[in-house]
């Protein structure tokens, strides 16, 4: 199902408003030689999330999970801050956060051998930060398909090592919804803003005491639309250009298949920009082959491959 | 194209501040917390895992020493993120070095990763460019010489 979703939003190509100014990027695939690849996405709206049991010392209970909970629903729901109550945007989202039970499993990655047990994970580190990265509040590593761009697993971490963190709107410390709705703007494929919009949820800075970011800007707004847009298939535009965050359509064999199919679209259209593309069922299939194959090479090497390499943690 | 043209002037350029939720640290605050401070050539990646996380690690070939082991002729840094098995992963705001990268570093080493890590990801590490060559946001530029005379001065200071 996920596969046939997948191939919906390759063929889909780009979708994007016109004339709205854009500041937000996509997270895209990095490539060994230094060319950014695929923009990251995923292929389903509705996404799982776990939150890790033991929580953190630094907020009493558990008031960190409704906090963390309220934080994918700034995403789903599109809650925007006071100063942006209209954005002019033309469409919704239709992601929905489906949260699983509680784990005791602190892994952060993708599990190779069994995929299926992956978690989303969002869990407090209460210690052992990398003294090497002290200032960083919170990490967010998202796995992927370097193919297609379809994330695989995306976990969250909170620097609570250094960091004390708060949820009320007094004495305010490191405020945990300001940090976590921009952490899940990076398990949603998204990357930081340009600078210039240094509001947006999505700007890369963030200081103690802040809590404006606890819910979307207009830019942010932008590009999840963008992104997921209800009753649509996932944004790209081809060529990836700043007016839509650069959110780069799968690799390039692919992309030549959409473009294949776009010289035979009536339109004819193949002036760049974020056009929607037609697509013929035929090269569906071309595009679902190429695919099909390229995930056939990775899992023979998932099963060929050697036990984790011997490090000591 | 990296190739210069005529004069090559260079621009040191940070990455763009802020790591995937960070707080800015300051050109002091690296050279203080900083092991290791080279200015060097990267060369090819290799990326590895431990568990479910990826890492890549990159040797650079040490053109100079601002803080350290003067002796240091080569550098194993260590990255979040990589491609292994057909599986890629990345951390947003992680320092990215690529191979042929002119770059200095700020650095700590990691114990458990047997590497040196950029102080702050992305804020720990900035690239040496010839003007023609845009490819990152400019977010400071200043000569190399003087990039590498404040940098020992602060090093130097008590």
């Amino acid at each position: 199902m996920l596969r046939s979703v997948g191939l919906l939003l390759v063929a889909a190509g780009c979708m994007a408003t016109p004339g709205v100014a854009r500041a937000f990027n996509c997270a895209r695939v990095n490539t060994t030689s230094g060319v950014e690849g695929a923009s990251l996405a995923w292929f389903s709206r509705t996404i799982a999330f776990t939150l890790f049991a033991a929580g953190t010392e630094d907020i009493p209970g558990d008031a960190e999970r409704d906090v963390l909970r309220a934080s994918f629903a700034v995403w789903a729901g599109l809650e925007l801050g006071a100063d942006a109550p209209d954005c002019g945007l033309t469409t919704d989202v239709d992601l929905a956060f489906v949260e699983t039970a509680l784990s005791t499993t602190d892994r952060v990655g993708y599990d190779y051998f069994d995929p299926a047990a992956t978690e989303n994970l969002l869990i407090f580190r209460d210690s052992g930060w990398n003294s090497a990265e002290n200032n960083v509040i919170a990490l967010t590593t998202t796995t992927y398909d370097p193919v297609s761009g379809e994330i695989l697993d995306a976990d969250i971490e909170f620097n609570s090592t250094v960091f004390d963190f708060t949820i009320a709107d007094d004495d305010v410390s490191m405020d945990l919804k300001n940090t976590a709705v921009h952490e899940i703007g990076h398990f949603l494929g998204l990357a930081h803003t340009s600078s210039a919009f240094p509001r947006a949820t999505m700007a890369a800075r963030a200081v103690p005491g802040e809590t404006e970011k606890r819910d979307l800007a207009c830019d942010d707004a932008g590009a999840v639309t963008f992104k997921y847009p209800a009753d649509a298939e996932n944004g790209y535009c081809s060529p990836p250009t700043p007016s839509c965050g650069n959110c780069a359509p799968p690799d390039s064999a692919t992309t030549e298949a959409i473009v294949r199919i776009s010289a035979q679209s009536a339109s004819g259209d193949l002036g760049g920009g974020c056009n929607a593309v037609a697509a013929s069922w035929s090269m569906l299939v071309v595009v679902a082959l190429l695919l099909r194959r390229r995930r056939s090479a990775r899992q023979a090497l998932f099963t060929e491959q050697a036990m984790p390499a011997n490090w000591s943690r | 194209m990296k190739t210069c043209l005529g004069v090559a002037l260079l621009l040191l350029l940070a990455r763009p501040v802020g790591a995937t939720r960070a707080l800015p640290v300051s050109l002091e605050a690296l050279a203080r917390n900083a092991e290791l401070v080279v200015e060097g050539d990267a060369g090819p990646g290799q990326s590895f895992r431990i568990d479910g996380r990826i890492f890549t690690r990159i040797e650079v070939r040490v053109r100079g020493v601002w803080k350290g082991d003067e002796r240091a002729r080569s550098v194993s840094i260590i990255l979040r993120g990589g491609i292994v098995d057909g599986i890629g992963q990345r951390v947003d705001g992680e320092a990215v070095v690529e191979e042929g990268d002119h770059t200095v570093l700020f650095l700590r080493y990691d114990d458990d990763l047997a590497g040196y890590r950029p102080i702050a990801l992305e804020q720990g590490a900035f690239r040496v460019r010839d003007r023609g060559d845009l490819r990152a946001a400019r977010l400071e530029a200043v000569d190399l010489p003087s990039f590498e005379s404040r940098v020992r001065g602060l090093v130097r200071a008590p």
